[in-house]
């Protein structure tokens, strides 16, 4: 030794009070080293899981492969030398004689129950410590067997630090989910709200490859498949199966009428999913019953892709979903009494089908037209109503219109027929059909129209009486406007109201003076501006009539023209009425195939060659076309119009 | 899942199955030994999945058992996982039989649900206890 031990002591020693444990230790061997024949220094650290070691210092520039450890080494005493190390059977040693070295100091700087380190101070020369040297090593064992120790627990109580800091993140996380989850369940009003929402939430909570829902209620039985990855036939039929085993071995029974349905897949990037190879599953279960109610299957292609902290947070989200679960049913219940109450006291028969067209369900009134019309009862398919095939009435209408059924026997009765298909994305759905009896309504309204009609027919003749030379004027433009009307093939309701606004569109011409309209020649300007009034009278006559159809504004606006230049408010094109444009064109049509005071008749080639010229100008190209069919469909058959109108009277 | 992964499920059962009655055997291998080993997993088993479920669970094993050995009264209880209550039949006579099948249905229930995570887990946990005495 070049200096004092005490002087050296001290370097060690201050070497120690480095902070860093692995640079202290490196410190203290190259400090060592200078005084002591030291090539190599080992440690090893021996606990109950597992074994290690490690060169801490080398003189060499490269560290040797030491890997073999001994448990024993040290057992018993604080130090052990082994001067020569060559003729040592212990395997540990034997590796480090193997490496060229020959005289090793064994030191134990920790011994406790579940953890032991020793430190290996070796040279190259065999018997290379003198006893001043052993006895300065093992005065320092003490000093380098604290630091170490303090080192070692600093470096487990941040781990334990790490690992509780990182539990706690993780709590954290699983709280917040479970809290959102539990929040969004309280809104879910529906069992595909429910399963979807748990799929997400568990989305995020787990890396899972697929997730798939079991649901057996009284009135639904699903298994819905939420994939992460694009998954084969295979494995559906493996989930499938799967989750059936559970569920039989938990309940004791299997669903009679399971519908599987599959999401759509999240990573559609992904690779295809081939096997699961990890799986859990977690009961749903209801709260009010305790029994199972449906599953939650988790699966992953990896093995063992599971830990037991993600299955425990599963099973807390699927408590949270029973929960919820149970709201539902219980609401569901609560809205299914008080609709079958509504449907029982309703007057119209409500009737569902599922997709074959089997009747699920009929209220008593639906019961009743089942059996009157198609002679069957709930449970059985419905093909017909009446004589009319089903499928006729599921085709959809506009709102606000029907199908109409009429049946002669037993006796004659008229249905008005709703129907509207329900797709609820998780089952196949089916249609709801709703028949309500409007024979009585139908027959009222008809009584009704009659009437109405029969008035105005009064009225026409009443002004025909004033006029003769407009006598049957309105009821030939009445009648061919309503030919048109159909020819357009024009809603029923607007052809009858074309044809009522014709028998009375120059109810207006009351307030003309009689000389003015039998005038035999040409009107002066003042008398044109009395006549041109007309309409706007009708319409004062006849717009406080509670009509079911717009007969006073059709009247009004029959004298407008496409250009604008009609009367009495120039409109143009869409402006104007449909019912004043076919009328428009039919009182032209009468009035110059017509006598006049002022002129005698000109003939329907005339009328026609004046609508023809001004199609799309004064008059509706559309309105002219079907004009001009309805009066060659007349010609074709001999008969000039308008006796052939007046033949159809 | 594969022929093999079967295997290895079929494996870890055995394993859970064997250390039960290891531990079972050690401790006298009387029934009150095996109850005292079936309330130790079971103790597991609600750790993991929760009291309700757990119990439900249990209740479906007593359900089971009940269908295969009639003559046994097998109480149910809030706690249907405690076998303390656990009776035999008129004579007050229960063997192992019957607790070695509760053992089965426990097993294969917790595979159904848990997958070999709990499976595994439960091996654990009955070492732990093993290594505890």
């Amino acid at each position: 030794m070049k200096i004092p031990k005490e002087k050296l002591f001290f370097k060690v020693f201050d070497a120690i009070s480095l902070k860093n444990p692995a640079n202290f230790l490196e410190e203290v061997f190259r400090i060592l080293s200078e005084e002591l024949p030291i090539d190599l220094v080992i440690l090893w650290i021996l606990n109950q899981r597992s074994n290690n070691v490690y060169c801490l210092w080398t003189k060499a520039e490269k560290r040797p492969e030491i890997k073999y450890v001994d448990k024993n080494l040290v057992v018993y005493k604080e130090y052990v030398y082994i001067p020569d190390i060559s003729k040592s059977d212990n395997k540990a040693i034997e590796q480090i004689y193997k490496h060229g070295f020959r005289a090793v100091f064994l030191m134990s700087l920790l011994s406790e129950k579940d953890k032991r380190l020793v430190l290996g101070i070796v040279s190259k020369k065999a018997n290379a410590f003198s006893k001043d040297d052993l006895s300065f090593l093992c005065k320092i064992q003490k000093a380098l067997s604290s630091a170490l120790k303090l080192w070692l627990y600093q470096k487990d109580l941040k781990k334990e630090i790490e690992d509780l800091k990182r539990k706690i993140n993780e709590k954290e996380y699983e709280l917040q989910v479970l809290y959102e989850l539990s929040k969004s369940l309280g809104y879910t009003l529906s069992y595909d709200e429910l399963l979807n929402l748990m799929a997400q939430y568990l989305h995020r909570v787990i890396e899972y490859d697929v997730v798939a829902t079991l649901l057996v209620l009284d009135d639904v039985q699903k298994l819905v498949i939420y994939p992460a990855k694009r998954v084969t036939k295979k494995v559906r039929k493996q989930i499938k199966e799967k989750i059936l085993d559970a569920f039989f071995k938990l309940k004791g029974e299997k669903p009679d009428q399971l519908q599987v349905i599959q999401k759509e897949v999240i990573n559609k990037e992904e690779t295809e999913i081939k096997e699961i190879n990890s799986v859990f599953q977690v009961p749903i279960i209801s709260p009010e019953e305790f029994n199972i109610v449906g599953l939650i299957l988790v699966g992953s292609e990896k093995v063992e892709a599971f830990s037991e902290n993600q299955i425990k947070m599963v099973y807390r989200v699927a408590q949270h979903a029973s929960e919820s679960l149970q709201k539902i049913r219980n609401l569901l219940n609560l809205e299914q009494k008080r609709l079958e109450t509504v449907l029982e006291l309703m007057q119209e028969g409500v009737i569902l089908l599922d997709r074959s067209k089997k009747v699920i369900y009929a209220n008593p009134v639906g019961l009743k037209y089942l059996a009157q019309l198609s002679g069957i009862s709930q449970g059985e398919r419905l093909t017909r109503l009446g004589y009319v095939p089903i499928e006729q009435f599921l085709t959809p209408l506009p709102a606000g219109q029907w199908h109409i059924l009429s049946i002669k026997k037993p006796e004659f009765r008229v249905f008005e027929v709703g129907s509207r298909l329900v797709e609820n994305g998780i089952d196949q759905g089916g249609w709801i059909i709703v028949l309500r009896d409007v024979t009585d309504h139908r027959r009222a309204l008809f009584k009704y129209r009659k009437a109405l009609e029969g008035a105005i027919s009064a009225l026409t003749t009443a002004i025909e009486k004033r006029d003769p030379y407009t006598a049957g004027h309105q009821r030939r433009v009445a009648e061919l406007a309503r030919e048109i009307a159909k020819e357009m093939k024009l809603p029923d309701e607007t052809v009858n109201c074309i044809y009522l606004a014709g028998l009375l569109h120059d109810i207006g011409k009351i307030s003309v003076p009689l000389e003015i309209l039998t005038k035999p020649g040409r009107l002066n300007e003042p008398e044109y501006e009395i006549i041109k009034f007309h309409p706007v009278v009708g319409y004062e006559i006849l717009k406080d009539i509670d009509f079911p159809w717009p007969i006073a504004e059709a009247v009004l606006y029959h004298h407008e023209r496409m250009d604008g230049s009609g009367y009495p408010k120039g409109l143009k094109d869409g402006e104007i009425p449909i019912e004043a444009r076919v009328l428009a064109v039919a009182d032209v049509v009468e009035a110059i195939s017509s006598h006049r005071p002022y002129r005698p008749a000109l003939g329907i080639k005339a009328a026609l060659e004046e609508i023809e010229k001004n199609k799309g100008k004064l008059y509706d190209p559309a309105v002219v076309d079907a004009c001009v069919r309805v009066i060659k469909k007349g010609l074709s058959r001999n008969k000039s119009w308008p006796l052939y109108i007046s033949k159809n009277m | 899942m594969g022929e093999d992964d079967s295997l290895n499920q079929n494996e870890v059962k055995n394993e859970v199955r064997k250390i039960i009655y290891q531990l079972a055997e050690e401790k006298g291998g009387d029934v009150e030994a095996y109850k005292q080993i079936i309330n130790n997993a079971c103790e597991y088993l609600r750790h993991v999945f929760g009291f309700m479920i757990s119990n439900l669970i249990a209740e479906r094993i007593q359900q089971m058992t009940r269908e295969r050995f009639p003559s046994f009264v097998l109480p149910l209880r809030k706690d249907a996982f405690d076998l303390s209550a656990l009776k035999g039949d008129k004579n007050n006579n229960i063997n192992i039989e019957i607790l070695k099948f509760y053992i089965d249905c426990v097993i294969e229930l917790t595979e159904k649900l848990g997958g070999d995570t709990v499976l595994k887990g439960l091996v654990r946990r009955l070492n732990h206890i093993g290594s505890k005495r």
